[in-house]
């Protein structure tokens, strides 16, 4: 079975970068979540019905076109840093790092594409990639949900696809997009985001905290509603907000730029010391240091930093992935700030 | 500590508020704070409360409206408690829990399935994708007889924008059939 050390050592796609608005958007999702006719719903089902379910669908990954180079683990046979991994890297939900009877994560190779089998619905595809891209995104959940579709899903040409919770139903889809935009939050736009995202039926929240503020000033735009729209619609909609914010983030860094040129300067520079001299980082530190690294290297304060780089630090900075890669080496038993700060150095070296 | 609203429940909220530059106090239990601040009579105040909590909100309320079940004498009546025949799950359950327990509950509970999508989408017909012809053999699916009456229904209330999706889905099912 997989380790944490193993898991962490998995490919995931949208580190490496890619699609548009690299300065800004980190990566763009798309989950399809899908019910099979012939069980109940997970939460009504018995373990013997839930293992028959997780078969079932093992069967098809095993023998679909599309999902050959795949492994299936059981979350259940998976160590607690191991799971903790997985919940890091978004691939499992917090839920899920509970376990349970016929609970399983399928990866494939390119790390495009996982789903989880037995979380709140039968399947829950998931596609995750860099940048800006969730017609792309979109197209790959599509081909994963095409190929497992001989399973005979959970569908009413009324409602479309029927899941759990009907919050769900209709495409069973949510598209979603990380962003960026530290200069937004510093000229107090993020409660009017909020509200106009609302207004048009969109999600706008806080990566790492609640409201309007979030550390590291990392950000999330998704759909509110499934049902009604198309997907394409609904994917539209969410990438047409992500890339005004976008060009928004871009105008107003400039706005800052102009009127603080040199406490920005000045800040950005301590935050390029810190990060590559620190022997003791706390998680939410390094994330206020990477924001003040991705806008002084966009606006060319500072030397490039390299959106791969970027994210590799934001992912290895997490505890199960910092415990994972420090003990490899030395089994230092010191603080977790201290080894992340370690972590992070190395990363800068071998950059 | 007991709730000084009520004065029968432990106080397990307090609250210290400004207000015109003095200081009030309230202590109240979990109810009344909730009572109050809905009621306007507390600022906001955000209770920690699983999101299908939230949901069973929005569910059709009694009495004996859409057939939901607001006492336990009306629970216990198979009339007004409606039980899925596939998983066994009632609508008190399906209120309570804010779920759906499989496919055929969507067909069970339909009473009160189309005004939940309609306040939580804003709509109640899917047009995305859909499964191959040869994957779908759902026999929750209404039948063209059944979408004609809908389209008729739909006509008359001139939603027409609903009625164009159900001729669309008719015309689709009869080139299938035909």
């Amino acid at each position: 079975m997989m380790s944490a050390g193993d898991i962490i050592d998995t490919p995931l796609d949208w580190v490496t970068a890619g699609g548009d608005y690299p300065d800004t958007i980190l990566s763009s999702r798309v989950r399809l979540a899908r019910n099979l006719r012939k069980w109940p719903f997970p939460w009504r089902s018995g373990e013997e019905e839930l293992r028959s379910a997780a078969e079932s669908i093992r069967g098809l990954v095993g023998t679909a076109p599309g999902f050959s180079e795949t492994r299936t683990l059981d979350v259940n046979e998976l160590d607690a840093s191991a799971r903790q991994a997985l919940l890091e890297r978004r691939i499992i939900s917090p839920e899920f790092t509970r376990g349970g009877p016929g609970r399983e994560v399928v990866l494939d190779d390119r790390g495009v594409v996982s789903m989880l089998v037995n979380e709140e619905d039968h399947i829950r595809i998931q596609v995750i990639l860099g940048g800006l891209q969730l017609q792309e995104a979109l197209a790959g959940a599509r081909d994963a949900d095409r190929a497992l579709e001989p399973l005979g899903y959970a569908f009413n040409s009324e409602y479309g696809y029927l899941t759990a919770c009907p919050t769900n139903t209709g495409t069973g889809m949510r598209a979603s997009v990380m962003i960026h935009i530290p200069a937004l939050e510093v000229l107090r736009q993020t409660g009017r985001i909020i509200r106009e995202c609302n207004r048009v039926g969109l999600t706008f929240r806080g990566m790492y905290g609640e409201g309007s503020e979030s550390a590291g000033s990392l950000f999330q735009v998704s759909n509110q509603v499934s049902l009604g729209p198309t997907e394409d619609e609904l994917v539209e909609k969410v990438s047409g907000v992500a890339s005004r914010l976008a060009e928004q983030e871009k105008k107003a860094r400039d706005t800052l730029l102009e009127k603080k040129g040199i406490e920005l300067e000045d800040r950005a520079w301590r935050a390029w010391g810190l990060i590559h001299n620190a022997r003791s980082v706390s998680s939410r530190e390094l994330l206020e240091l990477l924001s003040m690294i991705r806008v002084g290297s966009a606006l060319e304060i500072l030397p490039p930093f390299s959106p791969e780089t970027w994210n590799r630090l934001l992912l290895f900075s997490q505890p199960a992935h910092v415990r994972v890669t420090a003990e490899e080496d030395n089994g230092d038993e010191r603080g977790i700030d201290v080894l992340r700060a370690q972590v992070i150095r190395r990363l800068l070296e071998n950059n | 500590m007991l709730c000084e609203r009520c004065r029968e429940r432990q106080a397990e909220i307090h609250i210290r508020h400004l207000k015109n530059g003095k200081t009030v106090e309230f202590h109240l239990c979990h109810k009344c704070a909730e009572d109050m601040s809905r009621k306007g009579l507390l600022p906001d105040l955000s209770f920690d409360m699983p999101a299908e909590n939230l949901i069973a909100g929005l569910f059709p309320q009694g009495p004996h409206g859409n057939g939901a079940p607001d006492t336990i004498e009306e629970a216990a009546d198979p009339a007004v408690n409606v039980t899925c025949p596939s998983c066994g799950l009632d609508y008190a359950g399906f209120r309570k829990s804010g779920k759906f327990g499989c496919a055929d509950c969507y067909v069970a509970f339909s009473e009160q399935v189309r005004p939940l999508l309609r306040k939580i989408h804003g709509s109640e017909s899917h047009r995305g994708a859909r499964p191959a012809v040869s994957a779908v053999q759902d026999a929750s699916d209404p039948d063209v007889k059944t979408l004609k009456a809908r389209l008729r229904e739909a006509v008359d209330r001139e939603e027409y924008e609903r009625a164009a999706d159900l001729r669309d889905r008719i015309r689709m099912l009869e080139g299938i059939s035909g």
